[in-house]
Parts: C-alpha cells; sequence; structure tokens
C-alpha cells in the first residue's frame, strides 16, 4: 500500500514538473527557453552516455565526437539535398547509428582505460576528417546552414528527446538488456561464461548511447545553424557530460539529470559573477573534487546521508 | 635530384623534431608505466613551464639558454605537489588498482582546465614566442638546412633519455621504481617504500614536462591551450611506445616526427595525424603492450 502511495506522490511530481516545463514558452521569455533548452540537451547526453559509461562501465571520452558526427552528418545532408536540417536529422541518425555499431565492434575490444584512450583518438579522427574534405565539410571555416526556425519549436523539441531518452533507459535498463550491461560492467569474463553474449550487448550498448548524441548534434546544428570541427568535435564536450555524470552517479536514471542541472546552473552562476575564463577554472577543480572526494555521485551521497529525511531519499530512489 | 634533397632534408628535420615528441610524452609514459596515472595535464604543465620561461626572458632579461635551471626544478615541484594533494586521496579513496587508473583520466582532466584557463585568465589567449639570437639559424652543409635549434633539441633529449635510461636501470632507487611498475604487493613485500617511491616517480615523470618546455617555448609559438594540440599525439606516442618503455617512446616519437615532416609536406598536417591515430588504434587493438613494450597491459 505505501509503495503505490509513494509512487503516486513521485508521478505527481514529475508531472507536476512536466506540466510547468511544457508551458514555460507561454511567458516568452527568451533567456529561460535557451536555459531549459541547453539543460534538455545536456540531460539527453548524459543520460544516453549513462547507457555505456554507467550501466555497462565504458568510460567513453569520445562521446562527443558522436554528437559533432551527427550534426555534421546532419548539415552535409541538408546542404546537398538542399531541405531544412531538421528533416534531415532522422536519416543522419541512421548514418550514425549504423556506423557506430560498426566501428564500435574492433573499439570494444579495447578495455579499461585504453578504452578512453581509444575514444579520444577517435575523436581526432573524425576531427581530422573533417579537416581533409574541405569541399564536403567545409574544413575549418566550418558548414553554414539555413536559418533556423523558432525557438518554440526546439525548446518542445529539445523536451520530447529528453523525455524519450529518459524513458527509453529506464525502459532499458529494467529490462534484460540492461541486466546484461551491468553484468559486464561487473565483470566481463563472468558475464561471458554465464551466457551473456558480451559483444552483441556491448555493441548494443554502444550504439543506443551514440543514437541520441547523434539526434542532439543534429538539434545543435540546425539550432546553431553555423557548425565548425572545434566546438563540435570537442574533448571539452565529452568531460562535460563525463562531469555531469559522474557528479549525479553513473548508473543511475535520476543521476545525470541532478548531475547535469546542477553542473548547468553552477556554470550559468559563474559565468555571470566571475569575468572571463574563471569559471572553467573553476569547473576542472569541480571535476577533480567530484572524482576524489564523490567518487559514486550525489545519488550514492544523498542514499548514505543521514541528516537527509527518508521521505526525500525514496523520491529519488 | 632536387627531390632527393628535400627528402632527405625533411628526413632530418622529423628525426630532430621527433625527439621533442617523444620528451614531451616520455612524463606521460613513465607515470603510466610505474604509477598507473594517466596525467593529462602534463603537457599543460609543460606550457605553464613555457610561459613561465617566457617572463623570465621578457620581463627580467634572463638567458633562455639558461632558463632550464628554473624551469625543471618548478616543474618537478609541481610534480610533487600534484602526487600529495591530488594522487595519494585518490589512491586511499580508490577500490583496487583498476578503479585508481580508471579515475585519474576525469582527474587530471580537471587539473589540467583548471592549469589551462588560470593561464588563460592570467595571460590572456595571446600567442608568445621566445626569440633569440639562434632563432631561425641554420647549419648548411650544401644544400641541407638544418635549424641549430633542432639540432639543441636532439641533443637535450638524448641526455634526457639516457639519463633517465641509466636512473631507472643503474641506481636502487630505479630499481625501486621498476618493481613498483611491475608489482605493488611484491614491492611492499621487499620492503620498498611503495609512498615514496610513487613521489618520486611522479616527480621525475613531471620534471621531463620542465625540459620539453625549455625546447617547445624555444622552438614553438605557444598560447594557454597549446596542450591541447599536443594531448592526443603524446597519447599516440604513449601507447604506441609502450607504456614505461623508453625506448619505444624516442623510437615512436622519431618515427611520428618523420611522418609529420613528410605528409605534412605532401599532403597536410592532418593527414599524417590521421596515420599517426589509425596507427595507434591498430596498436591498441593487436599489441596492446606497445611495440616496444615489455608487456604491462592492465
Amino acid at each position: 500500500m505505501k509503495s503505490i502511495k509513494n509512487l503516486s506522490t513521485n508521478m505527481l511530481i514529475i508531472i507536476a514538473i512536466l506540466a510547468i516545463l511544457f508551458l514555460v514558452p507561454l511567458t516568452k521569455d527568451r533567456f529561460l527557453m535557451t536555459t531549459i533548452f541547453t539543460i534538455s540537451i545536456f540531460v539527453t547526453l548524459a543520460e544516453a552516455y549513462n547507457i555505456l559509461g554507467g550501466y555497462t562501465g565504458y568510460v567513453n571520452f569520445g562521446y562527443a565526437a558522436f554528437y559533432g558526427l551527427g550534426a555534421y552528418v546532419t548539415g552535409i545532408i541538408a546542404r546537398s539535398l538542399n531541405i531544412s536540417p531538421l528533416y534531415a536529422i532522422p536519416i543522419a541518425t541512421l548514418i550514425v547509428a549504423i556506423a557506430s555499431a560498426l566501428m564500435s565492434v574492433p573499439l570494444l575490444r579495447i578495455k579499461g582505460v585504453y578504452f578512453a584512450i581509444a575514444m579520444i583518438t577517435v575523436n581526432y579522427i573524425f576531427y581530422c576528417l573533417v579537416i581533409l574534405f574541405p569541399e564536403v565539410t567545409g574544413a575549418g571555416v566550418g558548414l553554414v546552414l539555413p536559418p533556423p526556425p523558432p525557438l518554440e519549436l526546439f525548446y518542445y523539441l529539445g523536451l520530447i528527446i529528453m523525455l524519450g531518452t529518459i524513458l527509453f533507459v529506464y525502459k532499458l535498463s529494467n529490462s534484460k538488456f540492461g541486466l546484461a550491461f551491468k553484468s559486464i560492467r561487473e565483470d566481463e569474463d563472468a558475464a561471458e561464461i554465464s551466457g551473456v553474449n558480451t559483444t552483441v550487448y556491448k555493441v548494443l550498448a554502444f550504439t543506443f548511447s551514440v543514437i541520441p548524441a547523434a539526434i542532439t548534434g543534429g538539434i545543435i546544428a540546425s539550432y546553431w545553424s553555423y557548425i565548425d570541427p572545434p566546438t563540435m568535435f570537442d574533448i571539452g564536450m565529452s568531460v562535460k557530460i563525463i562531469l555531469m555524470v559522474r557528479l549525479g552517479g553513473p548508473g543511475t536514471i535520476i543521476g545525470p539529470i541532478m548531475g547535469t542541472v546542477v553542473v548547468q546552473l553552477i556554470s550559468y552562476a559563474l559565468r555571470y559573477t566571475l569575468a572571463g575564463v574563471l569559471h572553467k577554472v573553476i569547473w576542472g577543480a569541480l571535476l577533480a573534487a567530484v572524482v576524489v572526494f564523490l567518487p559514486n555521485g550525489l545519488v550514492e551521497f544523498i542514499k548514505r546521508a543521514e541528516w537527509i529525511p527518508e521521505e526525500f531519499k525514496r523520491i529519488i530512489a | 635530384m632536387k627531390e632527393l634533397i628535400i627528402a632527405i632534408n625533411l628526413i632530418i628535420n622529423g628525426f630532430l623534431i621527433g625527439n621533442l615528441y617523444a620528451l614531451a610524452s616520455l612524463g606521460l609514459t613513465l607515470l603510466f608505466g610505474i604509477m598507473g596515472v594517466i596525467n593529462v595535464a602534463h603537457l599543460d604543465v609543460m606550457v605553464l613551464c613555457s610561459y613561465v620561461m617566457y617572463w623570465l626572458t621578457v620581463l627580467y632579461g634572463f638567458n633562455p639558454f639558461i632558463a632550464f635551471i628554473i624551469t625543471v626544478p618548478l616543474a618537478f615541484v609541481i610534480g610533487l605537489a600534484m602526487e600529495k594533494i591530488l594522487v595519494e586521496p585518490l589512491y586511499a579513496r580508490a577500490r583496487g588498482h583498476k578503479e585508481f587508473v580508471r579515475m585519474t583520466l576525469p582527474l587530471f582532466f580537471g587539473i589540467a582546465m583548471v592549469i589551462r584557463h588560470s593561464m588563460t585568465h592570467f595571460w590572456t589567449g595571446d600567442y608568445r614566442a621566445i626569440t633569440t639570437w639562434l632563432t631561425g639559424k641554420c647549419i648548411e652543409l650544401g644544400e641541407l638546412k638544418i635549424p641549430i635549434l633542432r639540432i639543441l633539441c636532439f641533443v637535450v633529449s638524448s641526455i634526457a633519455v639516457l639519463s633517465l635510461y641509466a636512473f631507472l636501470w643503474k641506481t636502487k632507487t630505479g630499481k625501486e621504481i621498476r618493481a613498483l611498475s611491475q608489482n605493488i604487493n611484491a614491492a611492499k613485500l621487499c620492503g620498498i617504500k611503495v609512498e615514496r617511491i610513487r613521489l618520486i616517480s611522479f616527480a621525475i615523470g613531471s620534471a621531463t614536462a620542465g625540459i620539453a618546455a625549455y625546447l617547445f617555448a624555444l622552438i614553438y609559438i605557444f598560447y594557454p591551450a597549446a596542450a591541447v594540440e599536443w594531448v592526443p599525439l603524446a597519447f599516440c606516442i604513449m601507447v604506441t611506445g609502450g607504456l614505461g618503455c623508453v625506448e619505444g617512446t624516442l623510437l615512436v616519437g622519431i618515427i611520428f616526427g618523420i611522418l609529420d615532416a613528410f605528409i605534412g609536406y605532401i599532403h597536410s598536417l592532418a593527414l599524417s595525424r590521421l596515420i599517426i591515430f589509425l596507427v595507434m588504434l591498430i596498436v591498441l587493438l593487436f599489441r596492446p603492450a606497445g611495440i616496444l613494450g615489455r608487456g604491462i597491459t592492465s
């Protein structure tokens, strides 16, 4: 009885938050809308990163490369077919998904920290490829796309993608896929012996985690209507996503959401109070501090802390 | 005939600059090989030392050629501080060596950001270069032109690599460091003070950044985010050469230097870097210990 009651309070909270989020455009406040749009993009990325980085335990330092790849494929298709980038996103996502599934087969043979290094390299390989084909990609000059549709459209698009991803990861983590992913994280050899086809599940985890990145890449390309290699293939972006997931708690649903909101809010607060690049200094220090002092993230911290009321803990969990 | 001379010139120049590549990656390789620390901030320490050299030269009229008596101890001290403040607490907290290794990467990415953006904050993002009376001077052997600073590069990195090699293989501390890289528990059982050795090896690894900075500042133009361009290359040299393998690092650094010079001349630097990255991925897949590595793979 009690669990049903709790579930309903949780549901009520979620529905209330969603209602507020969907009504925000009525205020016509562009700053608020842009902020929430950015947060929803990052929640999508963090939550999708979580599939491979959190549940499966493969730390992917080149995650943003697939976001950049999504943006570039979207941009190239949109330009060559002369359509709005938004229509090019589905095809681009399909292409990126297939490409990443093929790539992941050899890449996922590399284990542990070497996988992280390999993914950093993959990021730079994409970068070099973009530079090497200036006729298609515009190289260092970048790619100019048609002007973007109104902000409200992006706002709802971001929200829908975010909700879809969260729901997808939630369903995934409670399915047999999620179980297989977690078993790979805990002990890959043991999982293999127990009859889990680790190669297939790892490739699936990789592809599932890349697809939302490709979609958000396409949305961002369309939103900015300009893409260039340094911003799209930025290791700093991957590090930011990793910080969000680590801060919140890898391998949980609520963790990446919490991490993203906290990081984004801190980042906004710092950007408006500190001059120049100082906010990035604090940000780096925050990442280092999270790794040393909060290795399992906020979710674990809240569960362990005694001063936080039980009711609140139940809502989080 | 002209092509031949160009080719020889490219090989010589690539060979000489490859020494700097190797020197810049040496600290990274050592720290990963010995302690399992991936010090992404290593190259940012290098850039920081370059800035120190620059300010000493510009503000205080210091001779840049003897600046290494300041930059090398500085990098050494930075290494000591990093080990004491960051690595030891992490080591105490991590459950097992594997998790420790995994956590060092984000940790040092954070530290790299702190160093990089502090430099931008204090000294702006302007490009800096140290010009000395040797800048742009060449030794001419008939048609061949060899920049003197690149020869310096070869000399300094040879001395650094040889002395490091001698230190690791001939001294007692060096032996202890190698023991630590093979098996921590066995090293502890043999009475090696593990904390002390970790501290020393981290500081020495970091000090190589000071030596690399000496050459880097004299040869290249630098800016606070200069390390961003060098990190992927250094990673490639580290992995391809083999972790903790000094001679492998030197060899691969030189090969990559020649590759950069050649393909950079024929096509573009982007193509040469692409080839280097692909080489690294192939090495990771088929020979994770590196081409000369002795089999430290996890």
